[in-house]
């Protein structure tokens, strides 16, 4: 177990050394020059001079890598090109929307689909069962951009329910203090982008679910507790539920940087101030070191969520073991 | 075998000579860089029509859309890799000053990489005006002399203006007004509407937009957006009329001594947030302090700073190295009053080894506003001074949103009081319907034109340069592609710069005919295929 453990976690690492390096190449080898977008080629060329020493850039590239990856190793990501400040503090504060927006759309969506796929495999051939795998599978391939302009369309200006965008109405709380994430009013904008968050999450764990409760409701066990007379709603949700969980507990964690990484596209659309939009805005101004940074930690939660997955199977799973 | 071939060469040359008589070497293929057709779609299509025009006198011409910013900017601005660029340049206050649309980007002297003048474009009558008018401050003798460097830059087309942006901005009337609105070419961002917009329900007023500041660090900024609030928060000595001329704000009065001496006496009795008095000595820390640590956006405009004295208590002498007119606007009407107790001793207290790399998040100046609050990417809060000389009417509320459509929404919603941005011209219409929301129409001083490469193979040809100023659809551009939004001009002075504008200057129409004539006269020829050739 505990060789197992360690030959795991330095998996993880050499994954995550090789991920930022590649990141780190990958970004400067974009076509023309990689400066002219930090240091707007229209500046007074002694002004470009200057602000290239300035962030380090006029540096032959393999020095700016080991300087990026020695600051690293002391979790020092550097400062914003754009903003001046440490990447982990811009960072920090814009994880904290994007986790509040993230956490309860991914538990409301994985309780409702687990729970869905769960009954309409039960009832095999039901006409709910159909509708549901329909809705999932197009919910799924749907753009999720476009099923946040047609909420915004219907909810927000058609019906003028809720409001187009951002996380609090603009003026009433001058602070992001827990106050404000307790507030009628942060629940109120709060709403639309949750509720098409987990029409998108949904979709996963109730396909997922569906077709392993239909593979466990084939098993000879069932068969037994059957004959032995247990009764039907026993069998449901103590022997075929608990034993098709497997799969869906251990996808979570994995699902967790996906999630994450997913919220670009929700958080632009909404104007979330979280890591999504914070990602979109470095992107456009070339913002390396928060590009990077936020690259990074996606990564990391998805290497973290796998090995967490792989850890989850063991002790969920007695019939695994490690060697 | 050498011996053989020499006649034969000899005649491939005679040959040679002879098709050149008959009509000289093809045009080369137009390499016009421009830009991507997905994000910029009107900005590259502009460059279509004008592409479909010019191919109609036999030119070939490739559409080279380069993504935007990067590599495109590199390309424009640093490499002068093309033959034709669709130049799209914003308006801004500071660019009302004559010389930046004129001289800067057009004198002989500024070619070097990075530098305005990317099309390497020089001509000495060109030079030589653009130098004069740069030692004229009396406005009436300098204007004479913008006119004519306007007319010989029309005469010698370096670059096609295409036309001027016209870009629509909306408030709400229910809850803002904004009396007095000043037709500036910034619209509603101008300081002079900003100060004058009134809540009519005592709230701030909430403005939506996509951008949010960058820093608030007045040595650091270097974008549009920063600086227009940079400028609600700290002073200058004088201010960018919406009409283009200099008006006094922390200046009482200013006086040109000489060609390159100017006094500036302050207004008395202001002060700054804290409550600290604005004094001479703050002035003159100001300038030498942007000066010495090189202030990137700025070190052009102190370039010809020499030095600046205190006379008595309320009045500067600034001293210039040589004559420069635009030192009024250009740097008077930019450079930031701050205050000494502050940023004197912020290396001292910070730790940090220049001062641009304060963040300043807490500004103190001596502006109409200051700084409530700013939670970045989000919202950003200005409550006005009510002892400032500018007198501003409402605290105002920027609003930041994922995009420019979701703005307009939220405006039509009444969540924001007032569009920032330019409202999309497909709603304009649906807009303009809405009884409780008035637009505002806006004339750029930013144009749009095909700026040449003169030093290149196609476009060194002045002929050539002044026959394709006749061959492209202005109007058709203008309705199809700008939505009617635009306005021509002959000069890259657009009309709303009404005081500099040259309004005499002959606007180039739709005429293959007249253009290719033109091209006749100067000697070009076509082939069998209409391929166009240089003249012998």
């Amino acid at each position: 177990m505990r060789q197992f453990l360690i030959k795991r976690i330095w998996h993880a690492l050499l994954t995550l050394f090789v991920m930022v390096s590649v990141m780190f190449f990958m970004f400067r080898m974009l076509p023309g020059d990689p400066t002219a977008t930090v240091i707007s080629p229209a500046l007074y060329p002694k002004a470009q001079e200057a602000l290239k020493a300035q962030f380090g850039l006029d540096r032959p590239l393999h020095e700016q890598y080991f300087i990026y990856l020695r600051n690293l190793l002391v979790f020092d990501f550097g400062i914003s090109f754009h903003t001046l400040r440490p990447v982990a503090g811009e960072i920090g504060n814009r994880l904290i929307n994007t986790l509040v927006l993230i956490l309860p759309s991914m538990v409301v969506a994985y309780a409702i689909g687990a729970f869905a796929g769960a009954m309409v495999a039960w009832k095999r051939g039901s006409k709910v069962e159909g509708f549901l795998v329909l809705l999932a599978t197009a919910l799924q391939s749907t753009p999720v951009f476009w099923l946040g302009m047609l909420a915004i369309l219907f909810f927000s200006i058609r019906l003028d329910m809720f409001p187009v965008g951002h996380i609090v109405s603009p003026g009433k709380f001058p602070e992001a203090n827990l106050q404000m994430y307790l507030s009628l009013d942060f629940l109120h904008h709060l709403a639309l982008p949750f509720m098409v968050n987990v029409a998108y999450q949904f979709c996963f764990p109730f396909l997922l679910m569906r077709s392993t409760m239909l593979s466990t409701i084939g098993e000879d066990y069932i068969e037994l507790a059957r004959m032995k007379g247990v009764p039907e709603n026993r069998i449901l949700y103590h022997h075929a539920m608990r034993n098709s969980m497997l799969p869906l507990a251990t996808t979570l964690p994995m699902i967790l940087g996906w999630a994450v990484a997913g919220s670009v596209v929700i958080e632009t659309v909404f104007s979330w101030p979280g890591l999504g939009l914070l990602m979109v805005e470095a992107v456009g101004r070339s913002d390396y070191p928060v590009v990077q940074a936020a690259f990074l930690l996606i990564a990391v939660l998805t290497v973290g969520g796998t090995l967490l997955a792989d850890l989850m199977y063991g002790i969920l799973d007695p019939r695994i073991t490690y060697k | 075998m050498k011996k053989q071939l020499l006649p034969l060469a000899a005649l491939l040359l005679c040959s040679t000579s002879l098709s050149a008589l008959a009509g000289g070497e093809k045009v080369p293929d137009v390499n016009f860089l421009t830009w991507p057709a997905a994000k910029y779609q009107h900005y590259y299509e502009t460059s279509n029509y004008v592409a479909e025009g010019w191919r109609e006198l036999g030119l070939t011409v490739n559409l080279n859309p380069q993504p935007f910013p990067n590599p495109m900017l590199g390309k424009w601005f640093s490499e002068h890799d093309f033959d034709a660029v669709l130049s799209v340049l914003s308006g801004a206050p500071y660019r009302m000053e004559p010389d930046f649309f004129t001289n800067a980007q057009f004198n002989s002297a500024n070619s070097s990489p990075g530098d305005w003048n990317v099309g390497e474009f020089s001509d000495p009558e060109v030079d030589r005006l653009g130098l004069k008018q740069l030692g004229l401050y009396d406005p009436e003798e300098r204007r004479a002399v913008i006119y004519d460097l306007q007319a010989a830059l029309h005469r010698a087309q370096p670059e096609l203006v295409v036309a001027a942006v016209i870009s629509t901005t909306g408030i709400n009337t229910e809850n803002v007004e904004i009396p007095g609105f000043e037709a500036a070419p910034d619209g509603l961002r101008s300081i002079w509407n900003l100060t004058k917009m009134t809540s009519k329900t005592g709230e701030a007023v909430k403005m939506g937009q996509t951008i949010d500041q960058a820093s608030f660090n007045p040595l650091a900024a270097n974008t549009a957006e920063d600086f227009i609030n940079l400028s609600l928060i700290y002073d200058r000595l004088i201010e960018l009329g919406a009409d283009g001329k200099p008006r006094n704000r922390l200046a009482e009065s200013y006086n040109v001594v000489d060609d390159t001496t100017i006094d500036v006496k302050l207004r008395e009795g202001h002060t700054f947030a804290d409550g600290k008095p604005v004094t001479a000595a703050d002035v003159k820390f100001s300038y030498d302090y942007f000066k010495e640590w090189e202030a990137a956006y700025y070190k052009k405009y102190l370039e010809r700073l020499e030095s600046v004295t205190i006379l008595d208590d309320g009045t500067l002498r600034f001293k210039l190295t040589e004559a420069y007119a635009p030192f009024i606007l250009h740097t008077l009407g930019q450079v930031f009053v701050l205050p000494e107790h502050i940023w004197g001793s912020v290396i001292e207290d910070t730790g940090i080894s220049k001062p641009q790399e304060y963040r300043n998040t807490d500004p103190v100046g001596s502006g109409p506003y200051s700084l409530k609050y700013w939670k970045e990417g989000q919202e950003l809060y200005l409550a006005k001074r009510d002892d400032h000389f500018m007198k501003p009417a409402a605290d105002l509320l920027y609003v930041v949103f994922g995009s420019a459509e979701v703005v307009g929404a939220a405006l039509k919603k009444g969540e924001i009081d007032i569009s920032l941005q330019p409202l999309v011209p497909t709603v304009v219409e649906e807009f303009a319907a809405e009884p409780n929301i008035k637009l505002y129409r806006t004339n750029s001083n930013g144009y749009m034109s095909a700026r040449y490469k003169t030093t290149g193979p196609v476009f060194s040809n002045e002929a050539l340069r002044q026959a394709a100023a006749w061959a492209v659809p202005y109007d058709q551009i203008i309705e199809e592609v700008l939505g009617g939004d635009a306005t021509r001009s002959a000069s890259s002075i657009v009309p709303i710069n009404g005081y500099w504008h040259s309004a005499t200057l002959e606007l180039p129409q739709y005429d293959i005919e007249k253009a290719r004539k033109m091209l006749a006269d100067a000697g070009f020829t076509w082939d069998a295929d209409g391929a166009l050739h240089f003249p012998e």
